[in-house]
């Protein structure tokens, strides 16, 4: 059995972002020029680095058994630092999507007191009954809202008394993003000194070389409507969409004439692209020659953004077309 | 519409104290007139101040926001500042599949001033102009639209653990419930809003999330019955048809097919996994999810619910397509509510009335009235000439 500290400094060492993890930099004091200079903190800025690195590849690093509560803190607080520092809400994103999926993978067989008291400190209002955890709807609904699959639709759900409830691996992936939500805003620090500065301009440059790869041209005849323009913007500053935003965005871009290889491409800049699954997807809608959802759906669904006066975002094109022809 | 309009001014001079709006100075308000004018982005310090408005003005429909706002009273929407907003649930017997809400239709031409009883045909018998069909609030549609209200009443205090419910009838053809979730973070964002429609409504429910099976064995998953939502009550009907007390809608052969299910009690009631099953069972099973919908679920416009800047109306203020008054009511007041008789708020001094539009029998405040045929000239109290003349049935003679 490890002892008391030993148990607080390894939940540090898993979840710097919380409150063991201030408790640690409280602790040792730890300042800006710490993380740049002190040499008991290398391999907490190399563990930065590799951290930013595997945010803006899409892997997950979980960082060294090897490291004290110190350094493991000292390391995201580093990476936060130079993320606030770039300044650009798509690295934000990146190491927000990174963080969370690094809670997952070391929460989701975490004690269950652990995890009320993770959930508490990420302000998610949650009440614990046996093997169940009820989260408060108005904590839940904006959480599950980016969580595809059915089973975290309110309809689905077991929901009761204004909670609900799931199980830990439920309530895991729930925390998740909120860690996302807490980690992919970082406050701009101001001048970094040259050892983090250094190591931001390798994080830019890596940044600009994923944008490039995933950046193309966009260029429907006659332009593409409201709701398709707001979602490719949003795919290509890395934002994670709906399954049904992708849906959409996938089946009107094949029905204009890209290509399948483009699609995928595009869906490149997501945080949590995944080659397979995105082309057995993009395959699919090819395959079966969907077309995106009307106007109406659209709507109901909130990816509408103008009223064009359509049934079909594809009729947006020919429209304009039309009266460019006449 | 001098007469209805004499009788509205009348109501609002004698009852105006019963007009009571929640934190007044917080909502925005909407008048329309008779004349058609729109009055928006009112905002009123008292309830007395609200009161003068309305005898002032006597409005043909008074409507507050649902939304609390910081300045209510400014016509931009951002500079309004919301700061919360209940839940409002719309019944609209309107949308009911009910065969109660298709009595008492009749069509009217504008072109050529024929009517008659029933819906309007495609074209006019007397000119081919294109008649409008014209609805009247009867007892038994509204009775259907209490049964949705009701569904959503209990779905908000059991589901939802609703803070705070409160129902109006509308004066017209249907319910609103307004529910307010309590806690400090308000709920005002439409996705988030729109998931809690389709809870109460059922609408977009997946059966094979309800009902799983796993692939390799056959063995089924299903809901518990101490479960909340529709998976709680997908449970309770599959036990209900195990103890032999199911709904009148489930058939014969669900029953014995689902009776037949091993180990379905104990998956009920504790979770374990039941069957094996086969195809044909999973199938019936997951139908039964969206039969379950289809007869318990409360038929609402999810977009309502969906916009934290929706407008209801005024309690105690009248409605201008009935003359009815949009009654505030508790949760359970609503069950011995009977709106034809309660919410009858002008008073009984006769007005002339020539029917244009068939008109069928009615009770309004306990009396009855009709058949009213084209061409009759009749003398009604007020209240019950405005219903004919606001359902656009009659003229003042
Ligand atoms: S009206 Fe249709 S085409 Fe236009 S933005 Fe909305 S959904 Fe897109
Ligand atoms: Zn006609």
């Amino acid at each position: 059995m490890a002892s008391p500290w030993a148990r607080r400094g390894g939940l540090a060492w898993k979840y710097p972002f919380s409150r063991w993890g201030r408790e640690v930099v409280e602790a040792a004091g730890l300042e800006i020029s710490d993380l740049a200079y002190d040499p008991l903190l290398e391999p907490a800025r190399r563990g930065a680095r590799r951290r930013l690195a595997a945010a803006v590849g899409g892997r997950v690093y979980l960082g060294e058994g090897s490291w004290t509560p110190e350094v493991a803190v000292a390391s995201y607080l580093t990476a936060r630092l130079i993320v606030g520092r770039i300044s650009d809400p798509y690295l934000g994103r990146l190491f927000g999507e990174h963080e969370g999926k690094r809670f997952y993978a070391l929460a989701s067989d975490e004690d269950p007191d652990v995890l009320s008291s993770l959930a508490d400190d990420l302000e998610v209002d949650s009440e614990r009954d046996g093997l169940l955890w009820g989260v408060a709807l108005a904590d839940y609904l904006p959480l599950a809202r980016r969580i595809s699959g059915s089973r975290w639709r309110l309809v689905n759900a077991d929901v009761r008394r204004g909670r609900v409830w799931v199980r830990r691996r439920g309530f895991v992936r729930i925390l998740q993003e909120a860690v996302r939500d807490r980690t992919s805003e970082a406050p701009d620090p101001g001048p970094l000194p040259p050892p983090l500065d250094e190591a931001a301009a390798d994080v830019a440059a890596m940044l600009r070389e994923r944008s490039a790869r995933a950046r193309r041209k966009s260029g429907a005849p006659g332009g593409f409507p409201p709701c398709v323009v707001d979602l490719l913007d949003r795919v290509r500053r890395g934002e994670n969409l709906s399954h049904l935003e992708r849906f959409t965005l996938a089946a009107y871009l094949l029905r204009v004439g890209w290509s399948e290889g483009e699609v995928i491409d595009l869906f490149r800049a997501s945080p949590d692209f995944n080659e397979r699954v995105a082309s057995y997807q993009v395959r699919h809608i090819a395959s079966k020659g969907y077309s995106p959802p009307g106007c109406e759906r659209l709507r109901e669904w909130g990816i509408c953004r103008a009223d064009c006066g359509l049934r079909s975002p594809l009729q947006f094109g020919r429209r304009a077309r039309k009266v460019e022809g006449r | 519409m001098r007469a209805v309009e004499e009788a509205f001014s009348r109501y609002y001079r004698r009852h105006s104290a019963s007009i009571y709006v929640p934190e007044v100075e917080r909502r925005e308000i909407m008048l329309m007139s008779f004349g058609g004018g729109v009055l928006r982005h009112l905002s009123f310090r008292s309830q007395q101040a609200l009161r003068d408005a309305l005898v002032r003005e006597n409005p043909m429909h008074a409507y507050h926001s649902v939304a609390s706002y910081r300045n209510p009273g400014s016509p931009e929407m951002r500079e309004k500042g919301i700061l919360d907003a209940d839940l409002l649930f719309d019944v609209d017997a309107d949308e009911l599949p009910d065969p109660r809400c298709s009595e008492g239709l009749a069509w009217f031409c504008g072109d050529c001033g024929e009517s008659g009883e029933g819906p309007a045909p495609p074209s006019c018998p007397g000119c081919g102009g294109a008649p409008k069909t014209l609805s009247w609030p009867t007892e038994g549609c509204l009775e259907a639209a209490k049964e949705h209200a009701l569904r959503v009443i209990d779905a908000a205090l059991g589901d939802l653990g609703a803070e705070r419910v409160s129902v109006s009838f509308t004066g017209h053809r249907g319910y609103h419930v307004a529910v307010g979730l309590g806690g400090e973070k308000p709920l005002l964002g439409g996705f988030e809003r729109m998931e809690v429609a389709r809870l109460v409504s059922g609408r977009g429910i997946d059966p094979s999330e309800l009902v799983r099976v796993e692939g390799s064995t056959g063995a089924l998953r299903v809901p518990t019955v101490g479960e909340g939502g529709w998976r709680g009550r997908y449970a309770r009907l599959l036990r209900s048809v195990l103890e032999g007390d199911p709904p009148e809608w489930v058939s014969e052969s669900e029953v014995s097919r689902v009776s037949a299910i091993p180990g379905l009690r104990a998956a009920l009631s504790s979770g374990y996994a039941a069957g094996p099953v086969g195809k044909k069972t999973v199938e019936l099973l997951r139908r039964m999810v969206v039969e379950l919908v289809e007869f318990s679920g409360a038929v609402i416009d999810e977009q309502v619910t969906g916009d934290p800047q929706r407008m209801t109306r005024i309690p105690n203020s009248l409605h201008g397509k009935t003359g009815l008054r949009a009654v505030p009511l508790s949760p359970d007041g609503i069950r011995s509510f009977r709106p034809l008789r309660d919410a009858v708020a002008l008073d009984g001094e006769e007005v002339t009335v020539e029917v244009r539009v068939p008109v069928p029998r009615f009770r309004l405040g306990g009396e009855g009235f009709g058949p009213l045929s084209p061409g009759d000239s009749v003398r009604l109290p007020a209240y019950a000439a405005a219903m004919i003349i606001l359902r656009g049935r009659g003229v003042e003679a």
